[in-house]
């Protein structure tokens, strides 16, 4: 397997010095207004005739060590022995997730499939229903990995392209198949819970109302205090961690995509469930890097010494808000943790989709790196 | 350089343009951006954390007023369960490992006497043990839990048993051991138990026995019918030998034992209903030993407290002998004892049922029956021969009817039967001439023959009524017609009854007047010597004139005051009568007067009588009684000895009717009467019946050998009187010498030589009687 580095920038246009034809499969992240522009696509379906190729706008392109956010990168896999197979989906509203899901999934399965990665749009899609929908088709044993297009910090409108230009309400699925392929997968999060833990007493699916009882909006604004104003955006900065209290200790991570203030609502990247218990989470710089690095080690363990496989990476964009300037230092706590020059490519979502790392079971992350490995192995 | 902080470095790199030359403007907004954003994050951390601490505080104080809330529920909790456990009815302890008393309810302090030091100090409980175990006042008390109290082990103390203390109490103790090596000991107050306990177990021997040795059976069967109990005297009665036998063999004893199924159900329904059965009498299977017997019950459910059937129980006594008694009673009840006939009860049922099965087309025939003379057979043979010829009598009216017609005796002599399903008159007439011919035929009753009659009345249900005592009545109307007519006969009953009936009932009514009315005379008819013609003496008969109705018959209403009784004051008058008649005429004339049998009874005919002959102031030789030999049957000693009395003062007695009872001969020999008078059937056509002709010859040889004179009467034609005087009857009286004239007919110098009668044409005799005479003489 080969995985050559693409990059476009505005005064450049793609840097595909030479062509690779055969490149089975390109993968690519941008920046919304560069993914509106035709050349941008075109360039690449020229450059790649005959790959799949699948993209998503972002809130920042995670570039080997480095976090880029005006140029459009990308990947071009070419397999010796392996497959991939593009789905594709449309959703109007969130409440079609699931059956895109599941529709994504029968496109794919199949006895050969090692692993999925999805791209969806970031803002009508309930990802929690999305990823429930595909594990209800494929195998659970198959690992689901991916995440939300983003939009920077507008949340306003996200693009995913599946051999076509980027639209909102898309969903992509790529599945890889192929005895010889090696699927590697990690998730970590690394914030710290804080204050007291909460009932979540009023909600709707991904839609939350109230904490024990009080509008959950008040305390937000109460947290954020001059912070408040720059809401959603600034909610990403208190993450709350969620758990059945009947399952104690298989949490789960919610970001804020957006509210209402004229209802109170606010709604989360997934399920809210009623009764569960939610806890305030808050940033630490270390700690969020010791995530990363995680992360990285979870996804790197399928494979052996000497085998270089490449990552991609979906990290929050929750993450990258609170670290600022020190974005770069979770990416390269990952890397470092999957070796020095393992070509990595991902992107800041409004999502991750990963395995659970207690449970195994594929669902809907927010504010937590995660990263898929993939590696052919000669035969 | 390497000392720099990483974002310093990757500051500076940034800042770094591709000529190696550093862009200080840019170098200082990225600094500047780091530090804003440490501020905002140091800012964030601040307010969260003071938030977040005032959250807690919240929490806090949410919290404590939880703990206090709980604490006073739990205190509450605390109170209640002391208050519990102190006011349970039972004693309860608590004793910890090391042997102390941690817990003591009130009722355990009463009933066990613990000091109150050991309730302050618990450990002293363990030294009161002790001092009361050493002096003997732990009377009963268990040795394990002795031991364990004195650093034992817990494992041998019982975990309930009962102790009976010093002052008699007795206590049931129960001992909980905990995981911690305390225990729980529980004291229950079971003195009243035990006493009640003994109470009953005494009580349940003194059952047992009357269980044991009851003379009727007990039992006690689950619902499903098995047998659970039963004493010795059900399983005997069902021929077992023990109670198990009969239980092993016994699936469900009603079922079993009833002999009829539909009794058992009804006896099912009633104990399921009322919960109780009483002398439920039915006839039952013997299960062991076969056979059927008759037996009464009792039974009743016994239920629990929701009132549900836990089983049944019952008594049961063998009453076969009283159920044939009862049958022996029922039959008795019904029937005539002497000849088993049906009785009077039994014959109205009969005729009740008998209208009410009526068939269409077809009759119900009741023939009433009344034997003529049985009064006689039993007066002078005796009732035990009385009884022989009703036993006869029943047979032949068996013999007489179908096996399905009731025959019934009334009573006395009077018999009834019953025969439905009759088609025709002809057929009803046929069966009563039947019966009539087979009753008139004689009995031989041990040494006895004898001849009755019957007489029947006869009605036709539904033609002359349906109502049982309607019917009845109508039978005895023309049973009392077919006597009237002389008997040997039946009569069916007929409408026309009624008006006979009617004139009878005014008969009576008038009868009792009569005399006072001057409605009755006396009539006198001579009695002349046949060779003569020569007027020897006359019998008075009595007439009565109805005003409405115009002359009566004697035989009518001689009856009549027979069975009212009249005819003793009647009887009185005539004598008197005919004494003073007697007194008016010749010395030479004697007048006989018929004396009814009703007229000894009760004494004192003979005063009446000598005071009459003294009123007229007569020979008594001058009056003859002709008395029948009805008077003599009654075998009445005082009648005899009247007769004697009378005849030893001088009045003649004559036997009337001489021939026409069974044994006339007889009273001959008892009584020396002065005369017999032939009866009339004898008299007629004697001139041309041989028999009768005989019968006279031996009368008048006989009375001639017994020296008693002989009279004749019923003379009516010359022949006759010509036969009698060949045969040798020298007197006779009759309408061919005269008919009866009323006493002043007769001029007492009539009473002279028969001659005179032929030369007093103009006096009141007939011309007949002098023809006759003269014809008698012609023979002569």
């Amino acid at each position: 397997m080969r995985a050559l580095d693409l990059m476009w920038r505005p005064e450049t246009g793609w840097n595909v010095a030479e062509s690779a034809p055969s490149a089975q499969f390109v993968i690519y992240f941008g920046p919304r207004s560069a993914l509106e522009r035709r050349d941008v696509f075109d360039g690449l379906r020229n450059a790649f005739p005959n790959a799949a190729l699948m993209g998503c706008s972002s809130g920042g392109q995670i570039v080997r060590d480095d976090v880029e956010d005006e140029g459009v990168a990308g990947m071009a896999f070419t397999f010796d022995t392996s497959s991939v197979r593009l789905a594709k989906a449309r959703v109007e509203t969130s409440a079609g997730s699931r059956a895109a899901g599941a529709a994504l999934g029968s496109q794919l399965a199949g006895p050969d499939l090692r692993g999925v990665f999805v791209l969806s749009d970031g803002l009508a899609v309930n990802g929690s229903e999305l990823v429930a929908g595909i594990a209800s088709v494929v195998d659970p044993s198959i690992p689901v990995n991916g995440g939300l297009a983003g939009d920077g910090a507008a949340f306003e409108k996200t693009l995913v392209g599946v051999n076509g230009r980027p639209e909102a309400g898309v969903i992509g699925a790529v599945g890889f198949y192929g005895k010889a392929m090696r699927i590697g997968h990690g998730s970590a999060a690394g914030w710290d819970v804080f204050g007291p833990e909460r009932r979540i007493t009023g909600s709707c699916a991904n839609v939350l109302h109230t904490l024990d009882g009080r509008p959950a909006l008040d305390l937000y604004e109460r947290y954020l205090g001059d912070e408040a104003k720059l809401l959603p955006a600034s909610g990403l900065l208190y993450p709350l961690k969620i758990f059945d209290p009947q399952k104690p200790g298989h949490d789960v991570v919610r970001t804020l995509l957006s509210i209402d203030r004229s209802t109170g609502a606010m709604t989360f990247a997934g399920d809210m469930p009623e009764g569960w218990v939610a806890q305030l989470m808050r940033g630490n710089l270390d700690h969020l890097v010791d995530g990363s690095a995680e992360a990285a080690r979870q996804a790197a363990q399928p494979f052996r010494a000497g085998e270089r496989p490449v990552a991609l990476m979906v990290s929050c964009i929750g993450r990258r808000i609170f670290l600022g300037q020190r974005v770069n230092e979770e990416i390269e706590a990952a890397c470092a943790a999957l070796g020095a020059g393992t070509a990595a490519l991902g992107f800041y979502s409004y999502g991750e989709i990963a395995p659970h790392a207690v449970s195994g079971c594929s669902e809907l992350h927010n504010q937590t790196m995660t990263v898929f490995t993939l590696a052919e192995r000669a035969a | 350089m390497n000392d720099l902080h990483k974002l310093a470095a990757r500051q500076l790199r940034k800042a770094t343009r591709p000529d190696g030359g550093v862009d200080a403007d840019m170098l200082i907004k990225l600094v500047s951006d780091a530090y804003c954003d440490i501020d905002a994050d140091r800012r964030r951390s601040d307010r969260a954390m003071n938030i977040m601490v005032d959250e807690l505080r919240g929490f806090n104080e949410q919290l404590e007023n939880v703990v206090e809330r709980r604490t006073d529920e739990l205190k509450a909790v605390q109170r209640q369960l002391r208050d519990a456990v102190d006011n349970m009815h039972h004693g309860m302890l608590m004793i910890d490992k090391d042997r102390r008393l941690v817990v003591c309810n009130r009722r355990a302090r009463e009933m066990l006497d613990i000091p109150s030091h050991v309730l302050e100090r618990p450990e002293a409980f363990r030294e009161t043990f002790s001092d009361r175990l050493d002096a003997g006042q732990l009377h009963g008390a268990d040795p394990a839990f002795v031991r364990w109290m004195q650093g034992g082990p817990m494992a041998d103390v019982p975990l309930a048993y009962q102790r009976t203390r010093e002052n008699g109490e007795s206590l049931m103790i129960h001992h909980t051991p905990l995981p911690d090596g305390s225990a729980v000991r529980t004291f229950i107050d079971i003195t009243k138990r035990v006493q009640h306990e003994s109470a009953l177990k005494l009580a349940e021997e003194e059952y047992r026995g009357l269980f044991e040795n009851a003379v009727f059976g007990i039992y006690r069967v689950a619902v499903d019918g098995r047998l659970l109990r039963a004493n010795p005297a059900l399983f005997r009665l069902h021929g077992f030998e023990s109670e198990r036998e009969m239980r092993e063999r016994v699936t469900n004893l009603f079922d079993e034992s009833f002999v009829e199924p539909k009794l058992c159900a009804e006896f099912r329904q009633l104990l399921q209903r009322d919960g109780r059965v009483t002398d439920f009498v039915t006839q039952a299977r013997r299960i062991g030993g076969g056979g059927h017997l008759w037996i009464s019950q009792n039974a009743w459910a016994i239920r629990d407290a929701a009132g549900d059937i836990l089983f049944y129980e019952g008594t049961v006594l063998d009453s076969s002998e009283r159920k044939e008694a009862e049958a022996r009673i029922a039959h008795l009840a019904q029937h005539d004892p002497l000849t088993g006939l049906a009785n009077r009860g039994l014959f109205h049922q009969q005729i009740d049922a008998a209208v009410k099965r009526a068939e269409a087309g077809k009759s119900t025939a009741i023939y009433c029956l009344d034997l003529d003379r049985f009064k006689e057979v039993n007066d002078a043979l005796g009732h035990g021969t009385g009884d022989l010829l009703l036993l006869a009598v029943a047979r032949r009216l068996r013999g007489c009817v179908r096996k399905s017609d009731t025959v019934a005796r009334l009573g006395g002599d009077e018999f009834a039967i019953i025969q439905p399903g009759m088609k025709s008159d002809r057929q009803i007439a046929a069966t009563a001439s039947r019966i009539v011919e087979a009753l008139s035929k004689p009995f031989r009753l041990g040494r006895h023959r004898v001849t009755v009659g019957v007489s029947i009345g006869v009605v036709v249900t539904p033609r002359d009524g349906v109502e049982p005592a309607e019917l009845i009545r109508n039978a005895d109307l023309a049973l009392y017609r077919s006597k009237a007519d002389g008997g040997q006969r039946h009569r069916q009953f007929d409408h026309a009854m009624f008006g006979e009936m009617t004139r009878r009932r005014t008969l009576e009514a008038n009868l009792r007047e009569a005399i006072r009315f001057d409605e009755m005379h006396i009539a006198y008819q001579p009695i002349v010597d046949l060779a003569t013609l020569e007027t020897l003496g006359y019998e008075a008969l009595l007439r009565w004139t109805h005003p409405k109705l115009g002359p009566i018959g004697p035989t009518e209403f001689i009856r009549i005051a027979e069975e009212t009784g009249l005819i003793i004051s009647i009887g009185e008058w005539v004598l008197r009568e005919t004494c003073m008649w007697i007194a008016r005429m010749p010395e030479s004339a004697n007048v006989s007067v018929n004396v009814s049998a009703i007229q000894f009874r009760g004494g004192g005919l003979a005063g009446r009588v000598l005071s009459a002959i003294a009123a007229a102031g007569i020979s008594p030789s001058r009056l003859t009684l002709e008395i029948t030999e009805t008077t003599l049957l009654a075998d009445d000693p005082a009648a005899i000895l009247t007769l004697r009395e009378l005849r030893r003062l001088g009045v003649r007695i004559a036997l009337d009717d001489f021939g026409t009872g069974f044994s006339s001969l007889t009273y001959l020999q008892r009584f020396p009467f002065d005369s017999i008078k032939i009866d009339r059937s004898f008299t007629a056509r004697i001139d041309s019946d041989p028999v009768n002709a005989a019968a006279v010859r031996a009368i008048i040889a006989l009375a001639r050998d017994l020296g008693i004179a002989v009279v004749a009467e019923g003379v009516e034609t010359i022949e006759e009187a010509r036969a009698l005087q060949d045969l040798g009857c020298r007197s006779a009286q009759g309408f061919l010498f005269s008919q009866p004239r009323r006493g002043e007919c007769f001029a007492p110098a009539d009473v002279s030589p028969a001659a005179e009668v032929t030369d007093l044409p103009k006096q009141s005799r007939s011309a007949r009687r002098r023809r006759t005479a003269k014809k008698l003489r012609a023979c002569a």
